[in-house]
């Protein structure tokens, strides 16, 4: 942490903010269920020890995945705009202008609320813009969901 | 009544200039069906009402429609209604007629168009108002449309786009009020604290066009290049192949597994070649008649396209809202060198791609040359050369991906624009403004990655496909990214302070 804010400082570059890693419990449950469900599955109905096997590395994967698809997920301040990037396989990076935000929104689903999270979704005038950043911790969520409707606020721009 | 929305008494400039973001609150507390006391100033204010015709217009649907059923029920004699005597029909559709002219009439009697200094206000409905209020800075477009009944009867509708998803419909007025109303709305969302009356310099009222003194024609398309563009293109060639294929394949079975095959090809071609014949020449009629007279002018408040041969359409466009503009080229028009051109707008949320239709659409031009397409693009933003924007295209290896487009696809960007091209069997060229661009985004897939390869999207308020830039180099499309970002405030700040 010490060297990347560091590295911002010194360097220029962007101070990537890492998405929190609980997050991985929320979007995660049910394909994990699933999969142990499939691990367990082929004991109760005797089939063969592989199709066992297959189930527990396949939960297993996506356990690591889990986790992994999380940490890929983080946003950064940069200048007038936010960044934010995704991904693992389909690795995504959105740049919205504060200028161009109408409606910066915080959702937290049962689950999310659980784990103290929540989502914060920026809206622009665009359908396509698709920029949101799930699992912050609910304060943070909420610190810069308030940041962003008061730059834009100042930067705001018409259509 | 008698003097349409002027001349008004002389308004003086307001002190405080016009609020740029349209963010001009209505006034407060005003009741729906609140009217001026003696003791509030003299505000200009205009109340119209829909012309008397109008119910006659909307209630000819519903009658043709019951006499048709009736007809048809009489004629086939259907659960007894053949003991039913003529008259029996006759006054049923009398009823139809009579109740739909008396709802009708309702809606006229409380439909109440009002414009004063800073809004129009829509007021309708009998048992529940309602009170739709447009403030004229947020307005995005007006369009006059004449569909044919209306039309017959010299009417118009007036189609107001402030944004929001559906369009206020104004519906009728007579055709000259139509275009004044529309010319003030216009004009007024331009800031212009004018009478219509002296701005305007109309001096006929043509039958097609709708051109006044002052608009200059930038561009017409004639119906022989309709044609021209209707016959090459890929519309009437899958027309053809959807017809042909199935009719190909049903004749050859027929003619090696069935037998008799020598008989059974009169009949396929008449099977296949009638409804072909028919689909083809409606293809052919809808398109040019709703392009007929395609005409593109300036006029003082924006871009006009009026086109239509029974139905006759104008849409007014503010160059300031346009967000972006693509040129298309399908395949077979790369020989002619013909051009399509749509526009982005916000808020044409019923707005259209088809070529086919009278409704309000997003073409800017349905077919034209080089010529009129740099003449069009140069009524919308003056400083923009295209050609003397520079290229980055893909690399070679993007060849995997897209054999027969990789060297068409490329970005370039000048100090106002961003240009994006893709597409092979139509080659899209998008132009977005900086200053218009919501955000923007890269991305790669696991294959693209292999190759080093990423592709770059700019979003915009658009109805069209987003403007994508794909297979570029990743180290480009990363820096095109941040650049497009920094691009983009920069112009948003520099058109703020213009």
């Amino acid at each position: 942490m010490v060297v990347r804010i560091l590295g911002a400082v010194i360097f220029n570059a962007l101070f990537w903010v890492p998405v929190s890693l609980i997050w991985a419990w929320v979007f995660e449950p049910h394909s994990g269920v699933l999969s142990g469900v499939a691990a367990v599955a082929p004991y109760a109905f005797q089939v063969q020890w592989f199709a066992a096997a297959v189930g527990i590395v396949w939960f297993v994967w996506r356990v690591y995945r889990a986790g992994r698809y999380a940490r890929s997920w983080s946003y950064a301040e940069r200048g007038e705009d936010l960044c934010i990037t995704r991904g693992l396989w389909y690795k995504n990076l959105t740049i919205v202008p504060y200028g161009r935000l109408q409606i910066a929104k915080v959702d937290a689903g049962p689950l999310d609320r659980l784990l103290g999270l929540a989502t914060v979704t920026l809206v622009t005038a665009s359908a396509h813009s698709n920029a949101s950043i799930p699992g912050l911790p609910a304060a943070e969520a909420e610190r810069l969901r308030d940041r962003l409707i008061e730059v834009g606020d100042t930067l705001g721009s018409g259509l | 009544m008698t003097v349409p929305y002027g001349p008004q008494p002389p308004t003086y400039p307001d002190p405080t200039p016009a609020d740029p973001y349209g963010a001009t609150p209505a006034e407060p507390g005003t009741r729906l069906d609140a009217r001026p006391s003696a003791s509030e100033p003299a505000v200009t204010k205009v109340v119209e009402r829909a012309h008397p015709l109008t119910p006659l217009v909307r209630g000819w649907v519903a009658v043709v429609a019951v006499g048709w059923a009736l007809l048809q029920e009489r004629l086939q004699g259907r659960d007894g209604t053949e003991h039913l005597p003529w008259w029996v029909f006759v006054s049923l559709i009398g009823g139809v007629a009579t109740l739909g002219l008396i709802a009708g009439f309702i809606s006229w009697r409380f439909t109440k168009f009002i414009a004063d200094e800073n809004e129009l206000r829509v007021e309708s409905g009998w048992i529940s108002r309602r009170s739709r209020r447009i403030s004229y800075t947020r307005l995005q477009s007006v369009d006059v449309m004449q569909p044919l009944a209306p039309r017959l009867l010299g009417l118009a509708e007036v189609r107001i786009d402030a944004g929001a998803h559906d369009s206020t419909k104004l519906r009728y007025l007579s055709r000259r009020r139509a275009y004044e109303l529309r010319d003030f709305l216009m004009l007024r969302a331009h800031g212009a604290q004018v009478s219509v009356d002296a701005a305007r310099a109309r001096t006929s009222d043509p039958l097609f066009a709708d051109v006044g003194g002052r608009d200059r024609v930038i561009a017409t398309v004639p119906p022989h290049e309709l044609l021209l563009g209707a016959i090459v293109s890929h519309d009437l060639l899958s027309l053809i192949l959807g017809f042909a294929v199935p009719i190909t394949l049903a004749w050859f079975i027929a003619t090696y597994f069935g037998g008799h095959g020598a008989a059974a090809i009169p009949v396929f071609a008449v099977a296949g070649g009638v409804p072909l014949v028919l689909s083809i020449g409606q293809y052919f009629a809808r398109r040019v008649m709703a392009q007929f007279n395609f005409t593109l002018a300036e006029t003082q408040a924006g871009l006009r396209i009026t086109r239509g041969l029974t139905n006759l359409t104008s849409q007014t466009v503010p160059v300031r809202r346009i967000q972006s503009i693509r040129l298309s080229q399908p395949l077979f028009w790369r020989p002619l060198r013909r051009y399509r051109v749509d526009l982005e707008v916000l808020g044409l949320g019923e707005a259209t791609r088809n070529e086919s239709t009278s409704k309000v659409s997003t073409l800017l031009l349905p077919i034209g040359t080089r010529a009129q397409v740099d003449a069009a693009l140069a009524a919308v933003w003056p400083g923009l050369r295209l050609d003397a924007i520079s290229y980055v295209r893909s690399p070679r290896r993007a060849i995997l991906f897209d054999p027969l487009a990789y060297t068409w696809n490329a970005f370039g960007t000048d100090e106002n624009v961003v240009v994006t091209r893709r597409g092979w069997l139509t080659r899209h060229q998008s132009i977005v403004p900086h200053a218009r661009l919501q955000s923007v985004a890269a991305y790669q897939g696991p294959l693209e990655r292999l190759l080093g390869l990423a592709n770059v999207s700019f979003h915009t308020t658009g109805l069209l496909h987003q403007h994508a830039v794909i297979h570029m180099n990743a180290d480009i499309a990363r820096t095109l990214v941040y650049d497009e970002a920094d691009r983009a405030m920069t112009s948003r700040d520099s058109e703020l302070l213009r």
